[in-house]
């Protein structure tokens, strides 16, 4: 039985949801029962009809494919979020649409939509092609609208595609990224992958050659990028300690200085954004229990999330009993590998065997962005929370929901929007970043009911959790971790300070 | 000897399919068609009387088409059958089952017609090339309104996929008359246009010339191939290694022929009736009595056999 490939509808650098789609079109007489049969008596069915049919499809002028150095295919399941129309009635389809920071089409400069304007519906599944009729987006394909053969093969019509791809490439070799633990490693934590909106933006800032107008042509849009010098040491002891044992040690003492800064700076920010009655105070939500959220919600995310943050930051993680019913329970305590989740000062990495140390003024400028971020980060977390308990009106976070949506927040109490590469020959640190601040006045929204909401629940409350780790001495003192008293007294201090 | 003969069935004499003698009529067919190839033709009819060889010169051509800058053109051939239900699906239908398209009864003609455009274009793009040939047998077949299909075809290749599509039509020569006068008519002009303004001649064999070409095949092609002894020498051995060759009868063989060419006023010599004529000659009466005692007595018995006369003389009348 003969099994066409759609070949005349071939293009470069099509994606395998493109492949995919025009041989369903190319066998308007099979359906996908047929095809899997037809790969299967062939002995060339792997493990799905997708892979199988994309490799049996190169198979027929891979080297010509290789010559010109056509990407493989990404082989997915996930359904297509964007997509430009006119691309699709031509059944093309590339794995570029599929990147966050592509909004329109590279080639016909058209918007990238998330459905299809013929027939109004999401695009399909790639499994949902086969049982949609629609010339646009599903098994049929208007001929009259396809593009003369003759240009839309030539190559020059995709050289916006091939030219974002060699832009994707890109990599500077030479360059060592800075990772999260001091070692270097290819792809550093921090380093956005091509998922990352900031993606573009970073990487035009190393480019050589591509311009942020080409880039604007192509429907890339990107932000300036900061980038910031830092000097590095060589250590000549390479029998060091390692990061964590010594992360503690007197000679971070400055850290307590930067938490209160970072405190300061935060406290600001909220209040910049609620109103002058609101006062803005630390609760220890470790104690609070299912029962008080459903009696005294709504809860105020500028008061939750500072004060998660601060007990994040300066407590010791609990052990808590009742964490099931508490969705913020899991913020504060610490996992089941006892890590610390929360920002730490990077002073040093590893190259070759050799230990370089970084300058103070690094570890202090890149903490103090990291306390910062690991706030946005928890305050966006807890207003989602929040706002989707207003929605419901009812509180019922189950485990593994609250479990799987911290886990993320996590891996990223660090301001992943730096990127750091150490060049070892100048002995420099380069940082880059898009934002020159990342927490300012108008960083954090202003949320309606606040006033109201904030003195509810401490009327609820009668006070009684605010600071309750601060007065009763059978909890563990929040700041006594990783400070000694001079520091903790300061940070206090500096806390108390803070908000009168 | 005789019983080695029988026992080898395999040998291509005794296998008409397997058996290809080239004639100078399939070279002028061969140069005839690439020429209209090579000028952009978009199609043409070849009409000859029935059993000269019209379809095995068709397969004989195999993939020797070129174009200009010598890449091969791929060619699909299939022929007609005559149906109930003479309609254009029943084409596309045709078209799919030559080409091993999955098909059910109930498969639309839409379905059926991209699934054979997919088919073409593939063959295109495995050659490189923008241009292919469709033979179509038997034409004679077809109804007028069934040339659609083909010119359906042509379109939607033509454009978007700018591939060039060129039908040659295979037709038997008294049977198709009709067919191409109905064609003519204003109805069918474009039809007419694309596929039926070129035309062409298949004839048999029609002069002596030709005729020992053929013979000739006979002394220098080898079963098995290449290692193996010639036609000629499988069956008269001892004869062909005293030099005796089957060439060398071509002129009584032809002089016989003309007495029947001009009595029953015939254009050419079928190439089916004439290889069933050597090859008795061959296997049968030159073994049997031997090459010393040929006669134009066995050409005519071999002749009879072939029995080219019964089937002439219906034609004719």
């Amino acid at each position: 039985m003969y099994l066409s490939y759609g070949n005349a509808l071939k293009h470069p650098y099509e994606s395998g949801y493109s492949i995919f789609r025009r041989s369903i079109i190319a066998n308007p007489t099979l359906n996908l029962n047929s095809i899997t049969k037809i790969l299967k008596t062939n002995n060339e069915f792997d493990y799905s009809l997708i892979n199988s049919l994309i490799k049996r499809n190169y198979s027929i002028d891979e080297s010509k494919y290789n010559s010109l150095n056509f990407p493989t295919p990404n082989i997915t399941n996930e359904p297509i979020q964007s997509h430009c129309p006119i691309c699709a009635m031509q059944c093309y389809h590339s794995d570029l649409y599929r990147l966050p920071w592509i909004t329109q089409c590279p080639i016909h400069k058209t918007p990238l939509i998330d459905h299809c304007p013929y027939c109004n519906k999401l695009w399909p599944h790639i499994k949902d092609i086969a049982k949609r009729d629609c010339p646009c987006c599903g098994k049929l394909i208007n001929y009259s609208k396809l593009q003369n053969n003759a240009s839309h093969k030539q190559t020059s019509l995709y050289k916006p595609i091939i030219n974002l791809y060699k832009f994707i490439k890109y990599n500077d070799k030479a360059e060592q990224h800075l990772s999260y633990y001091g070692s270097i490693f290819n792809d550093r934590d921090i380093w956005p992958s091509q998922q990352n909106k900031l993606f573009p933006s970073y990487q035009i800032h190393k480019h050589p050659l591509y311009t942020k107008n080409y880039l604007t042509k192509l429907g890339v849009t990107t932000t300036n990028i900061y980038c910031k010098h830092f000097k590095i040491y060589k250590e000549p002891n390479t029998n060091r300690l390692s990061d964590r044992d010594g992360l503690y040690d007197k000679k971070y003492n400055w850290i307590a200085n930067e938490r209160i800064k970072a405190l300061e700076n935060i406290a600001k920010c909220i209040k910049a954004s609620t109103p002058h009655s609101h006062k803005l105070e630390i609760y220890d939500f470790a104690l609070i229990s299912e029962n008080n959220l459903k009696d005294s919600m709504p809860l105020c995310p500028y008061c939750v999330a500072f004060s998660l943050w601060y007990y994040r930051i300066t407590g010791s993680p609990y052990k808590y009993t009742n964490k099931t019913k508490n969705p913020f329970s899991y913020l504060i305590e610490k996992d089941s590998t006892y890590k610390y989740f929360r920002p730490e000062p990077r002073d040093s990495y590893r190259y070759k065997n050799k230990y370089y140390t970084t300058s103070l003024r690094f570890q202090k400028w890149l903490y103090q962005r990291d306390l910062q971020s690991c706030f946005i980060k928890i305050f966006n977390y807890c207003n989602s929370i929040i706002n989707s308990y207003n929605i419901d009106n009812n509180f019922v976070f189950q485990k593994s929901d609250i479990w799987i949506s911290t886990l993320s927040l996590f891996d990223r109490y660090y301001d992943e929007t730096i990127y750091c590469y150490v060049d070892p020959d100048e002995m420099k640190i380069h940082a880059c970043f898009p934002f020159q601040s990342i927490l300012d006045r108008n960083t954090l929204p202003k949320i309606k009911g606040t006033v109201k909401n904030c003195n509810n629940f401490k009327k609820n409350l009668k006070y009684n959790f605010i600071i309750a780790a601060l007065k009763h001495n059978n909890i563990s003192p929040p700041c006594n971790n990783g400070l000694n008293h001079g520091e903790y007294t300061t940070l206090l201090h500096g806390y108390k300070n803070s908000l009168v | 000897m005789k019983t080695n003969i029988v026992e080898n069935f395999e040998h291509p004499v005794f296998n008409p399919l397997e058996l290809l003698i080239e004639t100078p009529a399939m070279k002028l067919l061969h140069d005839q068609i690439q020429k209209w190839l090579w000028t952009g033709a978009t199609g043409s009819v070849v009409k000859g009387v029935s059993r000269t060889g019209k379809t095995t010169a068709m397969y004989a051509l195999g993939n020797q088409l070129n174009s200009r800058n010598n890449t091969p053109i791929p060619v699909h051939r299939f022929s007609i059958h005559k149906r109930d239900k003479p309609t254009i699906r029943s084409v596309f239908m045709r078209m799919c089952n030559s080409a091993d398209i999955y098909t059910t009864p109930r498969t639309v003609t839409d379905k059926l017609s991209d699934s054979f455009l997919h088919y073409l274009l593939d063959k295109t793009h495995e050659y490189k090339t923008n241009r292919i040939v469709l033979i179509v047998d038997e034409m004679q077949r077809l109804k007028s309104w069934q040339f659609d299909a083909f010119a359906e075809l042509y379109d939607e290749l033509r454009d978007p996929f700018n591939v060039l599509l060129m039908v040659i039509f295979i037709a038997n020569d008294p049977e198709c008359v009709e067919l191409i006068e109905e064609m003519e008519d204003s109805t069918h002009a474009h039809i007419y246009g694309r596929f039926f303004t070129l035309e062409s001649d298949f004839l048999g064999l029609t002069s002596e010339k030709s005729v020992k070409s053929c013979l000739c095949q006979y002394d220098s092609l080898r079963f098995p191939l290449n290692s193996g002894p010639t036609y000629t020498e499988y069956f008269l051995p001892k004869e062909y290694r005293n030099g005796w060759r089957l060439s060398t009868l071509s002129r009584p063989i032809w002089t016989v022929f003309r007495e029947y060419k001009q009595n029953y006023k015939l254009k050419s010599w079928g190439m089916q009736y004439f290889i069933t004529s050597i090859n008795t000659l061959l296997t049968d009466l030159l073994p049997h009595y031997g090459v010393d005692a040929f006669s134009e007595e066995m050409i005519h018995e071999s002749i009879k056999v072939s029995r080219l006369i019964p089937s002439m003389v219906k034609d004719r009348s």
